[in-house]
């Protein structure tokens, strides 16, 4: 089954615990309320790009192929064009547009080819579809791991492609509660007997493009604690418990923030 | 000082060693067993060199700290042993660091450079005298020098190649070389007739035999196990719309694995642990580079931790290794 498929049931996934802690009433609109964002910011649209191209390129390495450089710019340009040309619905940010962003994606993508370390890995599954269950929720857990790798010591590397605006921090690869639960997921396909390592294939979009691989690995004890999170949030949402986070300081660039100004208005008429 | 904190801190005198000197001094290891604490007592006074001792004394004389507790326990007990005092350190050789295989005596590299350094090591430079190539059998040859405090000078060389390496050491020819040449030059520093270890090829030099060297082929394509995923041609579907093959159905069995002959530590049979695989080694590079840890700090690390090389670490000691690698953050 695939993840769009998935999709269809009612379900939870690591970005919406994520989206619940952040900001409860955005998780309502968003997931509940199924409330379409206001806008696309231009980040999100650009990272699918990347994500898109990637996968692209493992396909190929699947079958024994390796692309070339200019192949790779080729998809990623097709991608971007589709995805974000003449797209009104796009928020770009103040030093990017449609074109600026597509020479990004070009450096972003030659410094990650250049960089990627040459591996033997057997490639298991690329964007590999999963769902499961947690103990404590009815729910069933879904998502998508973009790349699952095995070295010849049986070692299970689950990999997931980021851009990102900056280098990420020790706590944000340690703490990452989308590998955490990447790890749940391919422990209940059969896999907890492994070794099981994972990572981030980071492009960096700073001013000197980078790429960086970011490798971690969770114990019991940060499975347990995301369970526990999980299960607390479930609590919330089963007893609608919606609270804006409107302090924080992602409130600035929110997709739903017509939808949050009306439902203030409503409580406060209330 | 109450009568719960004198219950709660006899219940941990219980576990301490007392020592009694042979001038009449109490010595108590602390509960890590790491440092001795001198208490003394005379009639009702009594002291401590601990800090817990320090603390409270000040607020309340009577305070007695768990290690005066169990020096007044120990004695009716008869539970003293005699300490005596050593004579202040001398540069040595750890016995951790000697390797006994089949009756033959072998330092390692790490052994060699702790002795240089209690010796008062000043100086280690080494020099790539040859970079292997294709002409050269792929031979590295390296020269290392080395001053002592008094400024005396050692030098010496080492070499390796894919016929004196065993195949996982081969990948490292300019390393190893470094480390042999390193290694040659320290025990003449130090005055170590042994050899190192690491100027072996693999354990067979010693034992006679192949066994140990030998590590599983490596599989040479990157296709998957079994039917790929079809080639998508067409970039602008969305990733949720693909359909990957699904793999988790049926169990895989595990790849074959290498085998460690050289591990000290851990739970399985030294002989079949199996070694680190590729992406746990990749994962401990990885770790440690963005922890600041430099590449011979690494090495220092595991030989201490679990009396190895990284390269020859087994895969449950590398796990374990890079839990400790993510903690140290």
């Amino acid at each position: 089954m695939t993840l769009s498929e998935l999709r269809k049931t009612e379900h939870l996934s690591a970005s919406s615990i994520g989206t619940y802690v952040e900001c409860s009433l955005m998780y309502k609109f968003s997931k509940i309320d199924k409330i379409k964002m206001e806008e696309r910011p231009s980040a999100m649209e650009f990272g699918s790009a990347i994500h898109i191209t990637l996968e692209q390129f493992y396909q190929e390495k699947m079958i024994g192929e390796k692309l070339l450089l200019k192949d790779v710019h080729e998809i990623f340009e097709k991608t971007w064009k589709i995805r974000a040309e003449d797209k009104t619905d796009i928020q770009y940010s103040k030093d990017y547009d449609f074109k600026s962003m597509l020479m990004l994606g070009k450096d972003l993508l030659t410094v990650w080819y250049n960089k990627l370390p040459d591996d033997n890995y057997t490639i298991l599954g690329i964007e590999e579809a999963f769902s499961f269950h947690l103990p404590g929720i009815p729910l069933v857990f879904i998502g998508a791991m973009d790349l699952i790798e095995e070295d010849e010591a049986g070692t299970i590397i689950i990999t997931d492609f980021k851009t990102s605006g900056k280098a990420y921090s020790i706590d944000d690869v340690d703490q990452n509660q989308q590998l955490t639960l990447y790890q749940l997921a391919m422990k209940s396909m059969g896999y907890a007997d492994r070794e099981i390592l994972l990572k981030f294939d980071t492009l960096i979009k700073t001013k000197t493009r980078r790429f960086e691989q970011y490798w971690t690995t969770r114990s019991k004890f940060d499975e347990n604690r995301l369970i526990k999170k999980a299960v607390q949030v479930w609590d919330g949402i089963q007893k609608q418990v919606f609270i804006p986070n409107d302090t924080s300081w992602k409130c600035k660039n929110c997709s739903y923030k017509t939808a949050c100004n009306e439902w203030f208005e409503r409580r406060i008429a209330s | 000082m109450t009568a719960k904190e004198v219950q709660k801190r006899n219940v941990k005198s219980n576990q301490l060693k007392v020592m009694l000197s042979e001038n009449g001094q109490y010595f108590v290891e602390s509960s890590k067993g790491k440092i001795l604490y001198n208490v003394a007592i005379a009639g009702d006074d009594k002291s401590c060199t601990c800090g817990d001792y320090a603390k409270n004394n000040k607020k309340d004389p009577a305070f007695v700290c768990k290690h005066i507790l169990a020096v007044e326990n120990s004695v009716p007990e008869n539970e003293i042993e005699s300490a005596k005092f050593l004579d202040k350190n001398t540069p040595k050789l750890k016995d951790g660091f000697l390797k006994n295989i089949k009756g033959k005596d072998f330092v390692l590299y790490a052994g060699v450079l702790d002795l240089a350094t209690q010796k008062g090591l000043l100086k280690l430079e080494v020099e790539l005298l040859q970079f292997p190539t294709k002409e050269n059998g792929n031979e590295a040859i390296c020269a290392a020098s080395a001053e002592g405090k008094n400024g005396e000078v050692f030098s010496d060389i080492g070499d390796a190649n894919p016929r004196n390496c065993t195949e996982m050491i081969s990948k490292h020819l300019i390393r190893m070389a470094s480390t042999r040449a390193k290694g040659r030059c320290l025990r003449d520093m130090c005055n170590i007739g042994i050899a190192c270890l690491e100027e072996l090829e693999s354990i067979d030099d010693v034992m006679g035999n192949g066994t140990a060297k030998k590590v599983t082929p490596k599989r040479t394509p990157t296709a998957a196990k079994s039917k790929p995923a079809p080639v998508k041609k067409e970039p602008e579907n969305k990733p949720e719309e693909k359909k990957p093959e699904p793999k988790a159905e049926k169990k895989p069995a595990k790849a074959p694995i290498k085998v460690n002959s050289k591990d000290s530590k851990g739970t399985k049979s030294k002989q079949d642990a199996p070694l680190m695989s590729e992406a746990q080694k990749r994962a401990i590079y990885n770790l440690s580079r963005r922890r600041g840890v430099s590449v011979e700090n690494l090495e220092n690390a595991v030989m201490e931790d679990y009396g190895t090389t990284l390269e020859n670490l087994s895969s449950s000691n590398a796990s374990a290794f890079i839990r400790e690698l993510q903690q140290a953050a």
